[in-house]
């Protein structure tokens, strides 16, 4: 059955524009990643979503949260302009998504945590997403 | 019992107006004042009623429910019928024009536009708005 989380996978993974600068289909994951699984990858959340307008079939607001994690800052960098291009309007999973509206987004910086093990860079993308079910 | 919005709906001149964020009417009826000179307590008696309507839209000049409010202060069209229906059998309905019409484009969100409609007697009515 077609949600917002389908739909903003969708609209991710549409083409083949990310599977081609390096992130495959089956990287782009909802909510989190295995420790050990290959990099890059793609993982998205959505943190809100709530009804805009009144009406049985009313338009809805998704916040996305999407992070590209890669082994450095660099690497993660390299997905922005990507990301930014796949986050449009159209249909996906069979939900119109009437505007998106790209919030900003902020890098996280590869660190080491406790003993020798380290983090990945993370790209951390936030937007918003106005569609109807 | 309460109701929930999304059984809402709000028409202008018979077709249901899309995107609609917040819709509410206001009813007013100011009295008038009858106070006789050198009385020391004010009186009053039933004033004129008056209501209006007002609608935050998703504007989106591809919607002909849209550009209709739109183009009805744009032109100054006549009064058309207004119905905002709360839920099944729980309605207003009058006759109103639009009054104002205010589109707004803010950087980081849609753009939306208020809109603004003053009802008026449809001829010879008591009553201010229909309500059924």
């Amino acid at each position: 059955m077609p949600s917002i989380e389908t739909c903003v996978r969708a609209m991710i993974t549409a083409g083949s524009s990310l599977s081609t600068a390096g992130i495959p289909d089956e990287r782009v994951m909802h909510g989190f990643r295995l420790q050990d699984t290959i990099l890059p990858a793609v993982t998205f959340e959505v943190a809100q979503d709530e009804y805009m307008a009144i009406g049985s079939a009313p338009l809805r607001m998704a916040s996305v949260e999407l992070r590209v994690i890669a082994s450095t800052t660099t690497a993660a960098l390299a997905f922005e302009s990507t990301i930014r291009n796949l986050i449009v309007t159209g249909t996906f999973d069979a939900i119109v998504v009437s505007a998106v509206d790209f919030v900003g987004r902020y890098v996280e910086p590869p660190v080491v945590a406790d003993g020798d093990e380290t983090e990945p860079a993370q790209l951390v993308c936030n937007f918003t997403v106005y569609y109807k079910d | 019992m309460a109701i929930n919005a999304a059984l809402s709906s709000f028409s202008f001149a018979g077709t249901i107006v899309a995107e609609v964020g917040t819709a509410s009417i206001t009813m007013d009826r100011a009295p008038l004042e009858s106070t006789p000179i050198g009385s020391k307590v004010r009186t009053f008696i039933v004033g004129v009623g008056n209501a209006t309507a007002n609608l935050e839209i998703f504007y989106d000049q591809d919607s002909a429910q849209h550009t209709a409010l739109e183009n009805n202060i744009n032109t100054g069209g006549a009064a058309a019928a207004v119905i905002l229906t709360l839920e099944s059998n729980n309605t207003y309905t009058g006759t109103a024009y639009v009054t104002s019409f205010e589109v707004t484009a803010q950087a980081g969100s849609l753009v939306r536009a208020n809109v603004g409609l003053q009802f008026t007697s449809a001829g010879g009515n008591v009553d201010i708005l229909s309500i059924a």
